[in-house]
């Protein structure tokens, strides 16, 4: 199945960029394997002794005997001490990788552009960035070693056995066939029905979050019976599936339990045919019903690495796609920063669509944006309007056309210096885990209490906070105070003027603020932003009423453009909406 | 609130759960769970018997190796050797058989009441008043549902019936061993307790690191997962580099509690490896002097090592029971606060069952409260003829939506009550009402289902062309034929479609057309369409409202201009109400200084 994508080449990378300095610490491992698995294979010998010159001798010796007991007793601990320090290291070594490909993936992922993560699904996203990392570590480290290990117990194995009696080897052998036959037959099988029971369980799960968030909606329908019906139909097939799977796993232990059994009943016939026509001692009947044991599970363990190493390599396959993804955006080599205060910003006929295939999201759009001036922009959903502001703080580069600040290309400045002088209020707010200061501090490390209190003022998010004990130490998100949409909003205003941007730009940003207190914010955004310069989108009339002035677009274009009077005088939209959207209670 | 609501315990729902399962062990909660495994009391009988003649087969190997080797070899005949073979033969298929048939059953038993158990915690949600979702966190909630049983099952359905059985075949075993040779028995189980020690030593550890782990795995992909879908202000506010850093700290803690707990794993098993190793070595050492002696035999001395096996198993697995019991208890607890939680239906005992409804609705000096001493309505009174629209006009917070809640039961009025044709909503049955309520929320959901099923959500039996024909009356039929599939198409996921805004807000209206309200609710949303969307939606809301009483929270003047009713709230109270006319034209009105601080607010000078 993942076989189709294996890149063999992706496994040579990943081996040189994160294994391969680890060499020494490899070769480490590989020695302490060689030791025990050498080790390993004295129990074989010291049954077959023991039993022969000790046990059924006529003339046995003390001295054989204490030496077989005392070097086993040896062999014990110094093999446990082996495998401690085995593990110690492999597992450091594990976590170090682990830790250095996650790192990588995340660098990467904070330069990637939105593009990038437009196209992408966040969950497979952060399934890659976090938990593949790991994944392919352990079966490149951890999974190889204890193949190769596996490898040399089976073949020091058959060396001794070999060397004891040639034709019960072979003739024990004839299990290992039926043994991998099952494994081949039964694995894939039960591969498959693990994967649709984890689907299963997914859409399980997510029918009780689903209903759980609307259970009102469930409610108002009188829907109540109608849910449990599905439900339980969901909760059958688990079963069933369960059931399945455990078929599956139960036929491959029933094969493999008997195939042992066969293997003794082996020993038991052949061997003892052996011995009773003494081409066989005692000794070696009971090293090979003793060895035959430990043998079983070392070559089904070599027979995992295939679908081991098929499991990684979709891992790794979404590993280094992530990697090789370009990144788009990014400041051009020896850019200068932008240092000098910002004058205008001019969009030159600038189009733009999300992808070749998509409709035109903007179409000839050429504007000027002068400092110290206040924009507001407005349009139904989708006009293109948040699109505009986007290709203004470069999350996207124009498809055609170019953006000008102060007379240069703004892909011609430092990008991180371009991004700084924006102070972004974003439609969809965003707000971290954590405490109210470090979410509105974002940028800051440390700024004075005043500074964050004026800030929270402002932004009319300081009577809430100062209602929480915590006050500024309230934690927020998952874990902590829910906070309503209205008062993230004014938590995300309060972030951008922190940043004492020289550009305001409020994307939709008080949609969740009922008109009144949206007139009383502006306000007192008015009064901090002085002879700043801010941008406004909204589709609202009232929002962008006191701009110096409106932008109005629809379908990607900017249909009206001038000062709200002479708009709202005309024969426009923009007099249509003035007239009709007069909203009484905008509020949610 | 009703005397029987507010007897429910408004509790932190992890605290009881943990002392309980500390103070009495959990036993007591563990066995109310019998009622679901009583149905397959007999088969549960019947499979333990096969899982534990599997278990008991088992210890038959061991034996079978010392009858070969102490009387099949030495007596030296070929047919001897393979009558035992052909014995042995049938004993490894009927060993094996049992184990195919008992795991099997036994599966199925235990995933059967897993299954009979979700559903019952689930179908108990949706019949539980709509105040429990308000004090517990939905994730909470899903957990109960999903996990918490999983978990409580683990517990019974297989390391029980595990311990018991692997105790059993343990003492079995030691008996055997005392009966061969009394002192070798005792030597062996000297290493019983130091086996125990060191898993008692350990045990706790690492299940201590595992938790430790796992709360730092949570922390790393939590901080990520939240990291990537806040990208833009990551960006914005160029913030890569420390955010950078908080992650590789992040993963830092991760790989460090991991690395921790799989090294006290490995202490453990590096430690109990040495004791068994040395217990069996310590025991053949033993035993060979004694064969030597001629005081034991040799094929007893071989199968020392498989008896050993069965006498230690059950020291680990036990410890490890302990920690899955605790877990489960806690488990337990959870699901029977839910199960034990009031259903809405024993609150509605005694409750008429209407089955038609005209739409006339008084509201009688109505008052609400959802904390004491923290009105929410105010002696709301007013009474509306059948087919009147009501637009409910206020600020956030004034009432609007609370009204509209006790309407629909989910709450009942503190003071006061609501009568729909007459009748209190309290003495009618909550389902038969809602029945007869039409809600089209401002956040529409839809379901990740086909649009059939999300059409039909109220009235799964409806026919196909009573669903084409509310489509057709919601000016949403076209935007549904234009799809492949048609009304078999999926919303959301991979392969469905994500209608747009308006769309969703049309096939709402569908959903609630289809059940043929005689009271609508509407809460309008309040972002703005493009023209040609908000014509169509406009359409479809007067077919909404045609004929049936409405209650609708507007945000558009046009909206509320089309009512019959204007009910201006603050607070909780009634400011005013009037025509939407009349109100306008008293300039002393409220509805009219709104009406014009509107205007003057978003006022464009000059």
């Amino acid at each position: 199945m993942a076989k189709a994508q294996i890149e063999p080449s992706y496994f040579w990378r990943f081996f040189r960029e994160f294994i391969l300095p680890h060499r020494t610490v490899v070769s480490i491992l590989i020695a302490n394997i060689l030791v025990r698995v050498t080790l390993g294979l004295w129990w074989p010998y010291a049954n077959k002794t023991m039993v022969d010159r000790v046990l059924v001798s006529d003339h046995w010796s003390w001295s054989v005997g204490v030496v077989v007991i005392v070097v086993g007793a040896c062999i014990l601990f110094a093999n446990s001490f082996l495998v401690f320090l085995f593990n110690r290291v492999l597992f450091r070594l594990l976590v170090v990788v682990t830790q250095r490909s996650r790192t990588v993936l995340a660098d990467h992922m904070l330069k990637l552009s939105q593009k990038f993560y437009d196209g992408s699904h966040a969950g497979r996203l952060l399934m890659t960035a976090v938990g593949d990392p790991g994944a392919i570590t352990h079966v490149m480290t951890a999974g190889m070693i204890n193949a190769l290990a596996n490898a040399l117990i089976v073949l020091g194995g058959y060396v001794i056995l070999i060397r004891m009696s040639l034709p019960l080897t072979l003739a024990i052998t004839a299990v290992f066939p039926g043994m991998i036959a099952a494994f081949f037959w039964l694995r894939p099988k039960m591969r498959g029905t693990s994967e649709k029971i984890r689907e299963n369980w997914g859409i399980l799960c997510g029918m009780v979050v689903e209903k759980v968030g609307a259970v009102r909606v469930v409610r108002s329908f009188a829907a109540e019976d109608y849910e449990a019906e599905k439900f339980g139909k969901r909760a059958f097939l688990h079963r069933d599936l369960h059931v399945e799977y455990n078929r599956y796993s139960a036929t491959y232990g029933f094969i493999n339990g008997l195939l042992i059994h066969i293997g003794f009943m082996i020993v038991f016939v052949y061997g003892g045919y052996l011995y009773l026509r003494g081409q066989a001692t005692l000794g070696t009947i009971v090293a090979f019903y003793g060895y035959f044991g430990s043998l079983f599970p070392a070559v089904i363990a070599v027979c995992n690495l295939p679908q081991m190493v098929a499991q990684a390599s979709g891992s790794l396959t979404k590993v280094f796609r992530l990697l090789d993804e370009p990144i788009e955006i990014a400041s051009a080599p020896g850019a200068p920063r932008l240092t000098e205060p910002v004058r205008e910003i001019v969009f030159e006929k600038v189009s733009f669509r999300y992808g070749p295939a998509l409709p035109w999201s903007l179409r000839n759009v050429s504007v000027t944006m002068q400092a110290g001036r206040q924009v507001g922009i407005i349009g139904p959903s989708g006009c293109g309007k948040s699109t505009l502001m986007a290709l203004m703080l470069r999350y996207y580069d124009p498809t055609e056309g170019r953006i000008l600040l102060n007379g240069r290309d703004l892909r011609e400045w430092e990008l991180a210096s371009v991004r700084r002088a924006f102070g972004l209020v974003p439609q969809d707010v965003v707000l971290f885990s954590g405490t109210i200061r470090e979410n509105v501090l974002y940028t800051q490390g440390a700024r004075d209490d005043a500074a964050i209190w004026k800030a929270l003022d402002d932004s009319m998010a300081a009577d809430f906070v100062r209602e929480h004990k915590g006050g500024l130490e309230t934690v927020i998100g998952e874990r902590g105070v829910s906070l309503s949409g209205g008062q993230k909003q004014r938590l995300s205003i309060a972030r951008a003027l922190l940043t004492d941007p020289e550009i305001l730009v409020l994307d939709s940003a008080m949609s969740a603020l009922d008109g009144e207190t949206e007139q009383r914010l502006l306000a007192t955004l008015r009064s901090f932003m002085k002879g700043g310069t801010a941008v406004i989108v909204s589709h609202r009339v009232g929002s962008v009423a006191s701009c110096d002035r409106i932008l109005v677009m629809d379908a990607g274009r900017i249909v009206e453009e001038g000062p709200p009077a002479e708009l709202r005088d005309g024969h426009g939209y923009f007099a249509d909406i003035y007239r009709q959207q007069a909203a009484l209670s905008p509020s949610s | 609130m009703p005397a029987a609501e507010s007897a429910i315990p408004v509790v932190p729902p992890s605290a009881p759960a943990a002392t309980a399962a500390e103070s009495s062990f959990g036993l007591r909660v563990l066995l109310s769970f019998w009622p679901f495994f009583r149905p397959y009391r007999r088969r549960i009988v019947t499979w333990f018997f096969i899982y534990g003649a599997y278990f008991a087969c088992g210890i038959l190997t061991p034996i079978a190796v010392k009858i070969y080797f102490d009387t099949v070899l030495p007596s030296k005949s070929f047919p001897t050797i393979w009558l035992f073979v052909a014995c042995y033969g049938i004993y490894a298929l009927v060993y094996h058989a049992l184990y195919l048939v008992g795991i099997q059953g036994t599966v199925r038993i235990i995933e059967t009441v897993v299954a009979d158990l979700r559903l019952a915690v689930y179908a108990k949600l949706h019949r539980l008043t709509i105040s429990y979702f308000d004090r517990t966190l939905s994730g909470e909630i899903v957990n109960r549902v999903t996990n918490d049983t999983r978990q409580l099952l683990t517990l019974v359905g297989s390391e029980l019936v595990n311990v018991s059985l692997q105790f059993m075949m343990g003492i079995v075993a030691l008996v055997i061993l005392l009966t061969w040779n009394t002192s070798l028995g005792v030597v062996v189980l000297c290493f019983v307790p130091i086996y125990a020690g060191i898993i008692k030593r350990f045990l706790p550890l690492v299940h201590k690191a595992a938790r430790a782990w796992r709360r730092a795995e949570d922390h790393l992909w939590g901080n990520w997962g939240e990291k990537l879908k806040g990208m833009t202000v990551i960006q914005a506010f160029t913030r890569e580099r420390r955010e950078a850093l908080t992650h590789h700290q992040f993963g830092h803690v991760a790989s460090d509690t991991w690395y921790r707990m799989t090294m006290e794993g490995t202490r453990m098993n590096v430690l109990g490896g040495l004791t068994s190793g040395v217990s069996r070595h310590a025991a053949f050492a033993m035993g060979c002097l004694l064969v030597i002696n001629g005081d034991m035999k040799l094929g007893e001395l071989l199968s020392l090592s498989g008896l050993i096996g069965y006498i230690l198993a059950p020291v680990e697995t036990s410890f490890n029971l302990l920690n899955t019991w605790q877990q489960s208890a806690v488990s337990a607890e959870r699901i029977t606060t839910i199960l034990e939680e009031v259903e809405e239906a024993r609150l509605s005992e005694g409750r008429r069952h209407i089955s038609g409804v005209k739409g006339e609705v008084r509201f009688e000096h109505v008052y609400f409260e959802y904390e004491t001493g923290k009105p929410v309505l105010q002696d709301i009174h007013y009474g509306v003829a059948p087919g009147t629209s009501v637009a409910l006009v206020g600020h956030t917070g004034c009432g609007k939506t609370t009204t509209v809640n006790l309407l629909q039961d989910f709450y009942r009025p503190t003071k006061g009550s609501i009568l729909i044709d007459g009748t209190p909503t309290v003495d009618i049955h909550p389902q038969d009402l809602r029945r007869h309520i039409g809600i089209v929320p401002q956040d529409v959901v839809l379901f990740s289902d086909t649009l059939r099923a999300n059409v039909a959500y109220g009235k799964p039996a409806a026919t196909e062309d009573d669903i084409w024909r509310v489509l057709e009356v919601s000016q949403i039929a076209g935007y549904v034929r234009s799809l492949p599939k048609g009304l078999d198409t999926r919303v959301g996921g991979e392969e469905g479609v994500t209608p747009s805004e308006g769309e969703a807000q049309r096939l709402s209206i569908a959903r609630a057309l289809l059940i043929d309200p005689a009271i609508v609710i509407l809460d309008e949303a309040t972002s703005s369409l493009d023209s040609k969307e908000e014509a169509l939606l406009q359409v479809a809301i007067v077919e909404l409202l045609r004929k049936r009483t409405s209650f609708i929270i507007a945000h558009r003047l046009s909206t509320i201009r089309n009512c019959d009713l204007v009910v201006v709230m603050e607070r909780g109270r009634i400011l005013e109400m009037g025509k939407p006319a009349d109100l306008l034209a008293n300039p002393e009105s409220v509805y009219a200084k709104l009406h014009a601080a509107h205007f003057t607010a978003g006022v464009i000078r000059g």
